[in-house]
């Protein structure tokens, strides 16, 4: 994997120069996401190098199931800078939903001590993977609008373009 | 992420604006700040609200589409990758995809003239949806410049899962006709048509077509896909003459490599193409 193909790895500064509308409660950085960011992969940066791998599956496992937490501070260190004496661990979750709330949930967390950063990591994927999860985005999309107009079907209004 | 009505209307606090103000004031800011971060910001928001399909009405409404469209046509990066994003993330949507088929083309120039990794790959996933769902012509969306541009992100990638399958292949010969050449193939197949003759000048006088079809099937059964190889079905156009005494490029790529194969081939003189054409192949097994 080429060294630029990792930019995304990067945390991003958060943005404070929100106008007070817009302002949420919590800082985030701008940032776009579409189906093509979001994976089951996810890339987690900051562990502390304390021997933390089975404690962080065991975290993770409490969100869905897992398929893989590996190690790969040694193939990253070569290509990213990282934080001194953390550990960085390329996991895998047999359901993109799971992955989501895991970053939701854990990204800019505390874990022993350190800070975990967390990003999508779909340059892991096979190339089956994001067929799938094409269709899948598709099919999502399909189920949101279904539920959608079952909880509140939609008033005509006169700028409503015709189907 | 997604939310439902009922959630959305969780949320609002009471005296709060409702998703569709919110979104309507997001578009107006677009166009009333002169702070590019404002923008930035602003379409960023934008962009991530039209992953939601429960947003998608608003967005419509106030216009949103237009801001995606500006954002994209814009000098600024962020704004670019912004607007291409939001494309990418409502492409579903009907009136929509309506609305990408009508601006194709600014979207697919920020495509071919980007050097930012994320606005190509948001575009990708963009033209993805697009082929798979039939909403747009194949032939119109999938112009030369556009896959040459995929092929040259493709090797500049380095990825390891492109390199470990099998690479597209592809044969170029340099062949060079001479008027003996002619006369041969003339005598051995009895085409004395006078347009590859003595009779004729030289600068009118034109390769038979069939000797350059021969040419390309040797190539065929040779070297790509090699030995063994029986040609199924072919088409083939002449599209200019060939003139002899001319360095004459050939090109024969491999689109499918299965039991039956397909490839394309073209000649060509001066970089013009004289002939070009493709065929279903039967390879050895």
């Amino acid at each position: 994997m080429e060294a630029s193909s990792l930019e995304h790895h990067n945390r991003l500064e958060y943005c404070v120069t929100r106008l007070p509308y817009r302002q949420g409660r919590e800082l985030k950085a701008v940032k776009v996401y579409t189906v093509a960011s979001e994976s089951r992969h996810l890339l987690i940066f900051g562990v502390p190098k304390i021997n933390l791998q089975a404690d962080l599956k065991t975290k993770l496992q409490g969100f869905g199931k897992l398929q893989s937490c590996i190690s790969i501070t040694s193939e990253m260190a070569s290509k990213m800078e990282l934080e001194a004496f953390t550990d960085v661990f390329a996991v895998k979750f047999e359901r993109l939903e799971v992955a989501r709330r895991v970053k939701k949930m854990l990204d800019a967390r505390q874990f022993y001590g350190g800070i975990l950063h967390i990003s999508y990591a779909p340059e892991r994927e096979s190339i089956e993977e994001l067929r799938e999860k094409m269709l899948q985005r598709r099919q999502e999309v399909a189920l949101r609008i279904r539920r959608n107009q079952r909880d509140e079907p939609p008033v005509p209004k006169k700028s409503r373009e015709a189907k | 992420m997604f939310s439902s009505h009922k959630t959305l209307k969780r949320r609002t606090p009471a005296k709060g604006i409702d998703r569709r103000e919110y979104i309507g004031h997001l578009v107006d800011e677009y166009y009333t700040t002169t702070n590019v971060e404002a923008q930035e910001q602003v379409t960023a928001n934008l962009a991530n609200f039209a992953y939601d399909p429960i947003n998608w009405p608003h967005l419509l409404e106030t216009d949103a589409l237009d801001v995606f469209l500006a954002s994209l046509e814009s000098q600024d990066q962020p704004l670019k990758l912004h607007g291409i994003a939001a494309l990418c993330n409502i492409c579903f949507d009907k009136t929509a995809v309506k609305f990408i088929r009508e601006q194709l083309k600014p979207i697919t120039d920020l495509f071919v003239r980007t050097d930012h990794p994320e606005i190509v790959f948001h575009s990708l996933a963009l033209f993805y949806q697009l082929l798979e769902s039939g909403d747009v012509d194949r032939d119109l969306l999938l112009s030369p410049s556009l896959l040459r541009t995929v092929q040259e992100w493709r090797i500049k990638a380095h990825d390891q899962r492109i390199l470990s399958s099998r690479p597209p292949q592809q044969v170029q010969v340099v062949k060079r006709f001479s008027q003996s050449d002619l006369e041969q193939f003339a005598r051995f197949t009895g085409d004395h048509n006078y347009i590859h003759g003595l009779d004729t000048p030289v600068e009118k006088r034109r390769v038979h077509g069939a000797l350059l079809n021969a040419v390309v099937a040797g190539i065929m059964g040779t070297q790509l896909p090699g030995p063994g190889t029986v040609v199924l079905e072919q088409s083939f156009k002449f599209l200019k003459p060939c003139r002899i005494e001319t360095d004459t490029l050939v090109t024969v790529r491999l689109l499918q490599a299965r039991k039956i194969s397909t490839v394309e081939y073209d000649i060509r003189q001066n970089d013009e193409v004289v002939f070009a054409g493709s065929a279903k192949l039967l390879t050895r097994s």
